[in-house]
């Protein structure tokens, strides 16, 4: 059956290189048609029962797009805003931290970045932490330093998840990096929240409406509501002024070398552009004569004719 | 034209010369071009760095600013 | 009697090695040169050094407040 598929193919190919006539017998020609056929009902039944379900996901399962915001430290040449670190920080501190840890991040992180030496030792020792065991092996406590890391609210990830009916609080140290969106999306998120959900929409108990968290179903419920927090330096603790702060702290926590990645980016910019105009000069200043010169010939004169 | 022959004569013209006006350039340059970035850096974002947000911290700064 | 001479009074020139007055002289204003651009050429690359940052750029006149660093105790996390 083979060789006979093969004597029509070369019978064809020949067929084209000769033009001669083509002898394919007919039952061939039949087991082509048979197949060609079957393919291609094959081919319209899967597309046609791929169309029957769509894949897409709705606008409410994405979640809003969140609008763009200007932020501070938003241009190329921008740094943070420091003071907006600082009442992050306490925002953080007095509301977040309630839930959410922040693991990556050490009290030394925040001297001279947005505390003093002397502030930053004060918040630490305001902890305990495990100290070496004395003689007798019992475990013992010591305030915190400098170099400990901002304790969690919660012992482990199961005690998180049953303070929370369940849903387990993200870390917050590089959440900006980890959420589309970045600090556009964590502002958007956290301001908001509407009222009341839309009608129709059903949330299973101990969730909230959100429409910027993809599905709209949160667990965490909004937590910032106007003057919770007091700011030291007089700024209106208004709930987005709040979450403005918080999101630039945590921005700052997720790139805490952004500052100086900008300063030092502004100073490659410079000194690559320099190199490069320079060096399209010396390349013009060493291919001009070449570029412009002028080849001539002159043929020798024909013989004069007598 | 002249201009051209007091620079050949100053610089390129004795070997140590030209090595030393490259090396002194280099060392030169790098300090002078980095005060310089790092002054329009803090003159850009003044207010927002750490050195001015600590002037306005009561107690942790040598004097208190009024921003 | 004839006197001969024999051989040349050969007399040694003051030197130092092979170096001679006369030679080094020559070459004087070359190690001058050289001197500078070996002394920048050091400078070039210990420029980051702290040793040299702190005992002497840290004292070049004008230049040398680039390398001062004067940080609060209070922003050290120390």
């Amino acid at each position: 059956m083979f060789s006979r598929f093969g004597s029509a193919f070369k019978n064809s190919a020949r067929s084209f290189s000769t033009s001669a006539k083509a002898e394919i017998s007919s039952n061939t020609k039949r087991v082509i048609n048979g197949a060609v056929g079957v393919a291609g009902l094959t081919a319209a039944f899967v597309l046609y029962e791929d169309s029957q379900t769509a894949k897409a996901m709705t606008a409410a399962e994405h979640g809003l797009h969140a609008p763009e915001y200007d932020w501070p430290h938003k241009g190329m040449f921008d740094s943070y805003d420091h003071a907006s670190i600082r009442r992050g920080f306490q925002v953080y501190r007095e509301v977040c931290s309630a839930c959410h840890s922040l693991d990556r991040i050490a009290w030394r992180n925040l001297v001279g970045v947005s505390h003093t030496n002397a502030e930053a030792k004060a918040m630490a020792e305001e902890y305990e932490y495990d100290d070496e065991p004395d003689d007798q092996g019992n475990p013992r406590k010591r305030p915190g330093k400098l170099t400990d890391y901002i304790p969690g609210p919660y012992a482990n990830e199961e005690a998180a998840r049953a303070a929370n009916g369940g849903a387990l609080p993200p870390d917050l140290s590089l959440v900006v990096k980890a959420r589309h969106g970045g600090c556009d999306y964590i502002f958007a998120l956290l301001t908001g929240y509407p009222d009341d959900p839309p009608a129709g929409v059903v949330l299973a108990p101990g969730s909230n409406y959100n429409p910027y968290f993809p599905g709209g179903s949160i667990a965490m419920a909004r937590t910032l509501f106007d003057d919770i927090v007091e700011y030291e330096d007089g700024t209106p603790a208004s709930s987005s002024q709040m979450a403005k702060d918080v999101v630039t702290f945590l921005d700052w926590c997720s790139e805490p070398e952004l500052d100086d990645r900008k300063k030092l980016g502004a100073k490659a910019i410079i000194i690559l552009t320099s190199l490069y105009l320079m060096a399209v000069w010396t390349k013009k200043f060493k291919w001009a004569p070449i570029k412009h010169r002028k080849i001539v010939f002159n043929p020798p004169k024909p013989p004069k004719k007598n | 034209m002249s201009f051209y022959h007091t620079v050949f004569n100053t610089v390129f013209k004795r070997n140590s010369v030209f090595l030393t006006t490259i090396f002194a350039g280099a060392f030169v340059f790098q300090a002078v071009f980095d005060e310089g970035v790092n002054k329009w850096w803090e003159a850009r974002n003044k207010g927002k760095l750490w050195k001015d947000v600590k002037l306005t911290i009561p107690g942790a700064g040598e004097e208190e600013d009024d921003e | 009697m004839v006197n001969y001479i024999s051989k040349p009074a050969y007399k040694a020139v003051a030197h130092f090695g092979q170096i001679t007055p006369t030679a080094f002289k020559g070459y004087f204003t070359s190690l001058i040169f050289w001197g500078t651009a070996t002394v920048f050429g050091l400078a070039t690359f210990t420029e980051a050094w702290p040793l040299f940052q702190k005992n002497v750029y840290s004292k070049i006149p004008v230049l040398g407040k680039h390398w001062q660093k004067e940080v609060d105790p209070q922003d050290l996390p120390i």
